[in-house]
């Protein structure tokens, strides 16, 4: 198992950097060290202290931060493009990528254009790993721009920036793109089967494959019935036409639920860190030095 | 973020094992905490 961010963890307002915000970000990535995460996207709202602050606070809290396109005043790379996790054989190469455009709270730092460095940092990557997954701070444009032309470039593109929450896997050319949650509300987690070749396949797609058969399988039932009974010409050439549609469609769904075979796959799930998830007392107490009961954002 | 609920989920994941043979990997992942570390859900 490897824990990753995506991006945008340690700031909740871009810019804002007083000392409360500043307990609360070194806090948030050393409790990311704590839980053995390996890396995080240089997001935007991870620089609000500069990007020195998140490089010595990241170093302490032994959290690689990664980034192909965050430049500094020299227009060189700020931090390295990648970084890869071996885990039980599996190679598992992650590149980071932030939002194009200047960083509000640290002059002369930009994020340079996002396709072309990361497909650079993936096209070094891939011949030595097997899976490769892009941590993409950046806006949601940037993103779906980014699956179109990566192709079989990447696998997986887990992106932050909007908040936009949990959901599931988007599918693109080749590669899915997959929100990351938002405000800590959730913790996502995919299951990835390497076994098999070509593009991944979600098997939560092939579970709904299925039942849309057994679905349609009833309604064909039910339409064969009515057929048997009916005796007016024009209602059982009603009745035919849609049999021969549903039977269509029961064909359809019926080889979409078989293309998992011999296919990669990933399964996501989000688990809600709500009430029913315990706490631990220790980093409990340690919160509520920092974020006093009641203080909470809402 | 709420670091000791995501402390208790993660280490409650970790327990699961790769299948013996299979190449698989699982990968947990957040993002836009947004410097959150309060219950907020």
């Amino acid at each position: 198992m490897v824990v990753v961010d995506a991006g945008n963890a340690l700031f909740r307002v871009p810019g804002v950097g007083d000392e409360a915000a500043r307990a609360r970000a070194a806090f948030v990535l050393g409790s990311m060290g704590k839980l053995g995460t390996f890396a995080i996207a240089a997001g935007e709202r991870d620089m609000n202290l500069g990007t020195d602050f998140l490089r010595a606070t990241a170093e302490k809290a032994k959290v690689k931060v990664l980034s192909a396109n965050l430049l500094g005043k020299d227009g060189k790379p700020l931090f390295p493009a990648s970084a890869v996790a071996t885990l039980n054989g599996v190679k598992v190469g992650f590149i980071g990528a932030t939002r194009p455009g200047p960083v509000m709270a640290a002059p002369g730092v930009q994020g340079g254009p996002v396709v072309e460095p990361v497909l650079a940092a993936a096209k070094k990557l891939r011949p030595s790993v097997d899976l490769l997954v892009v941590l993409a701070a950046v806006p949601r444009p940037d993103a779906l721009q980014l699956a179109s032309e990566a192709k079989e470039s990447v696998d997986l593109i887990i992106h932050s920036h909007e908040g936009r929450g949990p959901g599931p896997a988007q599918r693109g050319e080749s590669s899915f793109l997959v929100p990351a949650g938002e405000r800590g509300r959730h913790v996502g987690r995919l299951d990835l089967s390497l076994s098999g070749k070509g593009a991944f396949v979600d098997l939560k797609e092939l579970e709904r494959e299925k039942q849309m058969v057994e679905m349609v399988s009833s309604q064909i039932a039910t339409v064969s019935k009515r057929l048997v009974a009916a005796t007016d010409d024009k209602v059982r050439q009603e009745l035919k036409a849609s049999l021969a549609t549903l039977e269509a469609s029961k064909k359809s769904h019926q080889q979409a639920a078989a293309s998992g075979a011999g296919a990669r796959t990933l399964k996501l799930e989000w688990l809600a860190l709500g009430p029913e998830v315990k706490d631990d007392p220790q980093l409990k107490a340690e919160v509520e030095k920092i974020e006093p009961p009641g203080r909470a954002s809402d | 973020m709420m670091p000791f609920r995501l402390t208790a989920a993660a280490l409650a994941l970790a327990s699961v094992a790769a299948l013996a043979g299979e190449k698989r990997v699982t990968i947990l992942f957040t993002g836009d905490n947004g410097g959150e570390v309060a219950p907020c859900g």
